[in-house]
């Protein structure tokens, strides 16, 4: 009874019931089922069926604005820090990298004896100055 | 040449008209709304809302792929595959859910009772499905319930014939095992309508 014979599964025909399973099946069949849908309800999911199809027809535009939108962040937040970057460069002139050399390092021109204005000192000034190097 | 190209297309029918194609999509609802919601309410254990969700969602695709059907099955084959497929997608999610308990919170229960006869019974009959394999579930659902011949049901699964009465086998099996008594009990469904 509950074994299938080979020529019944291979076969397209449809399975043979016992009088006992078409009992059950048939109990299933009337115990288990929605209500019908009636003009009524019919209507009604056509209705809502006709309203999602529209929405779904509308979401192409919905992608496209959501992309640009997007898009339109992306920029905002990546081009501040493009431009930011783009003023760095400029930071590393020659000038502005021995005043950022001064500011950490202090003064770092090679010739120790030079004062400001340019003026050299005199020659007995330099020796004293000499002495006192290491 | 003109006429050869004609008998290749009629497999892939290139439906020429947005006309064409709405009277087709018309047709294909009017005659198939009831069965498809029947068939989407079985294979998702009774629950109203989500079977018209799956069979709304399946006219839409079908309404979709219109355009592209080939004539190589039948339209509303197709149309209840896409059904078939649309309640596998909605209990996996479903499973989903339940797995992770409050963190989506489930609709509302739809407040009006759609479903005929008895409550008891069809919540026995709904947790014995439930028993079943996906494969045996949907091949039960067609062929016994909805009444799909074998080769229909076949088609609507796409798994050969002898698959699909395997699963038929094997389904009614667990199915007199689970609900054994109301092979013999012709008196009604009243076994725990209290529950």
């Amino acid at each position: 009874m509950t074994q299938m014979r080979d020529d019944e599964r291979h076969s397209g025909s449809d399975p043979k019931l016992s009088a006992d399973d078409a009992v059950l099946i048939d109990r299933m069949r009337s115990g288990f089922g929605p209500a019908p849908l009636g003009a009524v309800r019919s209507a009604s999911f056509d209705a809502r069926l006709r309203d999602r199809l529209e929405r779904r027809s509308r979401r192409p535009w919905a992608w496209a604005a959501l992309t640009a939108a997007t898009a339109a962040a992306l920029i905002w937040a990546v081009l501040p820090g493009e431009l930011a970057r783009e003023g760095q460069s400029d930071t590393t002139s020659p000038a502005a990298l021995a005043w950022e050399q001064e500011v950490m390092f202090g003064d770092t021109s090679d010739d120790p004896f030079e004062v400001e204005g340019g003026e050299p000192l005199p020659p007995e000034y330099m020796a004293l100055a000499s002495a006192f190097e290491f | 040449m003109p006429g050869e190209m004609a008998i290749h297309d009629t497999g892939v029918r290139a439906l020429q008209s947005e006309a064409e194609l709405e009277r087709q999509f018309a047709a294909l609802l009017d005659s198939h709304r009831e069965r498809a919601l029947r068939l989407a309410w079985r294979l998702v254990g009774g629950d109203d809302a989500a079977a018209e969700d799956v069979t709304q969602e399946a006219f839409i695709r079908a309404w979709r792929g219109l355009p592209r059907f080939r004539g190589e099955a039948q339209l509303s084959t197709w149309l209840y595959r896409i059904v078939v497929r649309q309640a596998a997608n909605h209990r996996r999610w479903r499973g989903v859910r339940e797995r992770w308990g409050g963190a989506f919170p489930d609709e509302p229960p739809d407040p009006r009772p759609r479903a005929t006869g008895d409550p008891g019974l069809r919540r026995r009959i709904a947790s014995a499905l439930e028993t079943l394999s996906r494969g045996q579930r949907e091949a039960f659902v067609l062929v016994h319930l909805e009444g799909f011949t074998v080769n229909e049901a076949s088609e609507v699964l796409g798994k050969a014939p002898g698959t699909v009465k395997s699963h038929l086998h094997r389904a009614l099996e667990k199915l007199r095992a689970e609900l054994g008594d109301l092979r013999n009990d012709l008196s009604g469904g009243d076994h725990d309508a209290d529950a």
